[in-house]
């Protein structure tokens, strides 16, 4: 999104795509902000949409398939810098007002793409909103800058009007579970979890937390285990997460809400073995059911 | 204006994360013939230890962190041309940057920031490092430290290939190295020839404390 608002994203062969040269600059920046025309072939965005037909059509009927979006501010802060907004959020009067401009352009621009996305017809769409996270954000300024209905809240709201699975990913360490999961109640939350970081919530806590009482949660899996590990670890750490799963979904009596998954993207580099992806999914299928 | 005002000034200007306020301060420090050094331990940096505290605890959050970064470092540009060089030269000196192919310089930035207020001379590299620029900033600046950080998993080889620049050019054995960063660990910091892992700023801070400056 970052892109097609007029920053400049740098693709490396194996990473991340990311921003390295922000478009705002200045307080005046985030004003002239506009919606880019989604349906113009240069754009990402077109890119994104067309990619997602493609995948829904050729594989809709087999797996289940998702639309995947940046939130409002996750965008912002891609477009001049995560650093700045946040100072300008807080500033003063006039930056903290152009802060929030933005954040309605590009919420105008997410509502595009959702509405772009439906018609291809994915089962679910997923927002990024890792912003959310108690490392960075507390509860007021989350619920501020994009918890708030006209923000994510009418997001939300659109997704499931346009017939798709409302879905959040979120890999920080502290999430805001309370508003992300209790409050709006995706139908998956994909989240990470970091041991060493304290107050970071294992699959154990957010089951016992009631948090998959509301939503069917995933991940937790380390990604740089699918570069660092031998497969045999895959297949422990699977296990152990499993165990961990079952044993607090049966202690809530619910049957089995809890996806096994990488807490984050799979990383995209040579590096990454496949057979430590193949053995995370079998040793999941051979022992991730209960009776 | 007294002392005590102007050190409970540049406090709590860094508190409250008001740049003015600490510029402000700082000229008056001066002004009055308060050594540079008392105005940066007892107001910039009691109010800096304030914020880190508030932070740790979840009672401030990352928009007045770097607000109030930005109020110290407002204030320690007046202040530190006037700390004698002798003191300057006792300090630990580090360099710091976010690796290769990695732009996610937020938690480099606080751990900067901590590193400054607990007293070390810390010089930042910035983002997207390359081997060269930890090699070249390490011989520039005579470091002490590199600390090196990411964020981000397929940045993580970066970090090994930083260190393994330090070792072929040979300045490694005069050097310690931490690395940090959410996907990092002990474990990994072991695995491929650093001497630290920290979780967080504080810790980095810890660390980095108990090391003393190599005689020169």
């Amino acid at each position: 999104m970052a892109g097609d608002l007029g920053a400049h994203v740098r693709m490396d062969e194996q990473n991340t795509p990311f921003v390295d040269e922000p478009l705002i600059t200045d307080l005046e920046g985030y004003e002239k902000l506009e919606v880019p025309d989604i349906k113009d072939p240069k754009t990402r965005s077109h890119v994104l949409v067309e990619g997602t037909g493609i995948f829904v059509e050729a594989l809709g009927k087999e797996v289940v398939t998702a639309a995947f979006l940046e939130g409002p501010l996750l965008a912002l802060t891609q477009t001049r810098g995560a650093e700045y907004v946040f100072k300008d959020m807080y500033d003063n009067d006039s930056s903290r007002k152009a802060v929030h401009a933005a954040l309605e352009t590009i919420t105008d621009y997410d509502k595009e793409m959702v509405k772009a996305f439906a018609e291809k017809k994915p089962a679910g769409l997923v927002w990024d909103y890792l912003w959310g996270s108690y490392s960075c954000l507390g509860d007021t300024e989350y619920m501020e800058f994009e918890g708030q209905h006209k923000y994510a809240g009418c997001l939300n709201e659109l997704v499931q009007k346009e017939g798709m699975a409302n879905c959040i990913h979120n890999c920080a360490d502290l999430p805001h579970l309370d508003t992300q999961i209790k409050a709006w109640k995706p139908a998956i939350y994909s989240m990470a979890y970091y041991p060493l970081i304290p107050g970071s919530p294992s699959a154990k806590e957010v089951i016992q937390k009631g948090y998959a009482d509301v939503s069917l949660v995933g991940g937790n899996i380390d990604p740089q285990g699918f570069v660092r590990w031998k497969p045999e670890k895959m297949v422990d750490v699977t296990k152990k997460l499993i165990n961990e799963v079952i044993t607090e979904l049966k202690a809530r009596d619910l049957g089995g809400r809890y996806c096994i998954a990488s807490g984050c993207e799979v990383p995209p580099a040579l590096s990454t073995k496949l057979e430590n992806i193949q053995a995370c999914v079998d040793t999941t299928k051979q022992f991730g059911t209960f009776a | 204006m007294d002392k005590e005002r102007i050190l409970k000034g540049l406090e709590q200007a860094v508190v409250t994360g008001r740049k003015e306020a600490s510029i402000r301060y700082a000229n008056r420090a001066l002004k009055t013939e308060m050594p540079a050094l008392e105005a940066i331990d007892s107001g910039l940096i009691k109010g800096m230890m304030v914020v880190g505290d508030r932070y740790s605890a979840r009672k401030m959050f990352l928009p007045q962190v770097l607000l109030a970064a930005d109020a110290m470092y407002a204030a320690l540009e007046i202040l530190l041309p006037h700390i004698p060089r002798e003191e300057a030269s006792r300090r630990l000196n580090i360099i710091i940057g976010v690796v290769e192919g990695d732009v996610h310089d937020i938690g480099k930035n606080i751990v900067k920031t901590m590193l400054t207020a607990a007293g070390f001379n810390v010089v930042d590299l910035g983002k997207d490092c390359s081997d060269e620029d930890f090699v070249k900033g390490a011989k520039e600046h005579h470091a002490d430290v590199v600390a090196m950080s990411t964020l981000m998993t397929p940045t993580m080889d970066s970090m090994k290939a930083a260190v393994d620049a330090l070792v072929e050019d040979g300045c490694r054995k005069e050097l310690r190295i931490i690395i940090g960063g959410a996907p990092t660990s002990q474990e990994f910091a072991d695995e491929i020839g650093a001497d630290m892992h920290a979780v967080n700023a504080q810790e980095a801070v810890g660390k980095l404390r108990s090391l003393t400056k190599r005689p020169t």
